[in-house]
């Protein structure tokens, strides 16, 4: 039975890992061009920016996600995300990618917004380009120091995946819990925990490492 | 023959007049020592000449053919290349060693030799055993002078110093002072900010004291320092030699 469990679970936490995957690849890269939004002179890419942020960290992300893929067919009277398991697991991706993108934006605008004007000056009067600023001289800087909020955002986006089941996406806490139904045992509920814990204690492994690698300046 | 000449530059915040008409001229290798209080405007028309701030009029003439109006021409890069700065607060870039540091702006250029050149100057400043040191590992004298190795590195026509000794202990200032003068020995053009008065009348070839956006008095050291003219010069003076 352990075996059996083991399997049905591996194949709901491979669900969970794409989902998270893909989340995190899109919404970093993402979340850095709405910090550059938020961050604008312009008040017409400033407000409507901020007001989002407003909108989706002040939302619940099951909302998000329920919003997002019964909306369209609600008002739109279309399914646009396409039918069955892939459909659904398109859904889950893009309110996730959505809500990250917004939350790691908040953490890059305060990680840049915190390096000093002097370190732009200093660059510019050596006759370099705003972009050879950003990529040389500003952008180690604010990975050093958003790395830790970062950090906190990548292990909560590892659990946040199993709100995904609200729209039937077949993640780890989905297959622990048909057990109770087919099989009458609620332990494989509980033994979902331990990917959990495997998991984000790899990442934080992996985050400490980074932390000591950037360790050398200050 | 003249580098730089700078007619009527106006700056104002807001609504404040910080430079009201500033003109004065510079020569090639001469040192030039700006003295006045705090918010005499000072900085603003280091900030004003290196585009650090952006001047509301006026112009400044470069080898007495390159003209740049502050109120009409837009495009500053070649201008800004004639100019080095040095930052009251260095402003070295953490994740880079000291020569990296110096050497950062020749790479991105695609200098050749980049490295060599680095060295040369950290060594002229004395650091060279400093090359892989990062910046919190140096004291702020050091600090300091792999920043102006640094602005050194391009090599400007001018180069200006923003305060570059404020931030800095009793101790440690020497050294920096030092330096300057060591560039100064070399014909170097510079341009510096200071309140060591002591030092100024020491190093610079023309003086200029400042006070509420207009320069009130320049000369020789000699005539500015020790035989002003203007009341306010005299009480500046005063306060700050006691």
């Amino acid at each position: 039975m352990f075996i059996t469990v083991t399997k049905a679970l591996l194949e709901g936490f491979s669900t969970t890992l794409f989902l998270f995957g893909v989340t995190l690849l899109l919404s970093l890269p993402i979340g850095l061009g709405i910090s550059f939004f938020a961050m604008s002179k312009y008040p017409l890419l400033r407000y409507p920016t901020r007001f989002l942020i407003w909108v989706i960290r002040g939302t619940p992300l099951m909302l998000q996600l329920i919003v997002i893929y019964y909306g369209p067919g609600i008002f739109l009277k279309a399914n646009i995300w396409g039918s069955g398991d892939q459909g659904r697991m398109v859904a889950a991706i893009f309110a996730f990618v959505i809500n990250y993108s917004f939350y790691f934006a908040e953490i890059f605008r305060g990680g840049i917004q915190s390096i000093p004007k002097g370190q732009y000056e200093a660059g510019e009067v050596l006759g370099l380009s705003k972009k050879q600023i950003f990529t040389h001289i500003i952008l180690l800087q604010v990975i050093k120091n958003i790395l830790p909020p970062i950090s906190n955002e990548v292990i909560t986006l590892v659990k946040d995946t199993s709100l995904a089941r609200i729209i039937a996406v077949y993640e780890i806490i989905w297959s622990g819990q048909s057990f109770i139904k087919t099989a009458g045992i609620v332990w494989p509920l509980f033994y979902t925990g331990a990917f959990y814990l495997l998991f984000s204690g790899l990442l934080e492994i992996g985050f400490q490492y980074l932390e000591r690698k950037l360790a050398y300046f200050r | 023959m003249e580098l730089l000449k700078v007619e009527n530059l106006s700056k104002a915040f807001a609504n404040t007049e910080i430079l009201k008409g500033i003109s004065f001229d510079l020569k090639q290798g001469e040192t030039i020592s700006i003295i006045g209080s705090s918010g005499s405007g000072k900085t603003t028309l280091l900030r004003c000449l290196t585009f650090l701030e952006r001047a509301d009029k006026g112009k400044m003439i470069l080898n007495q053919n390159q003209v740049y109006d502050f109120e009409k021409d837009t495009s500053y890069e070649t201008i800004r290349k004639q100019f080095g700065l040095v930052f009251q607060q260095f402003h070295l870039f953490p994740q880079y060693t000291a020569l990296e540091n110096v050497c950062l702006a020749l790479k991105l250029n695609g200098a050749q030799e980049a490295e060599e050149k680095g060295m040369r100057l950290l060594e002229e400043m004395g650091l060279k055993e400093k090359a892989d040191f990062y910046p919190y590992q140096l004291s702020g004298g050091q600090q300091q002078r792999v920043a102006i190795a640094r602005a050194l590195a391009l090599e400007p026509e001018i180069l200006c110093f923003d305060e570059p000794t404020s931030a800095l202990d009793p101790e440690l200032t020497q050294e920096v002072l030092r330096a300057l003068k060591n560039l100064r020995a070399q014909n170097k053009t510079m341009m510096i900010v200071t309140h060591e008065i002591a030092f100024a009348r020491n190093i610079s070839d023309q003086v200029l004291f400042m006070d509420e956006g207009r320069i009130v008095e320049k000369g020789s050291a000699e005539e500015v320092i020790d035989h002003p003219k203007e009341e306010r010069t005299k009480a500046f003076l005063r306060h700050m030699i006691g």
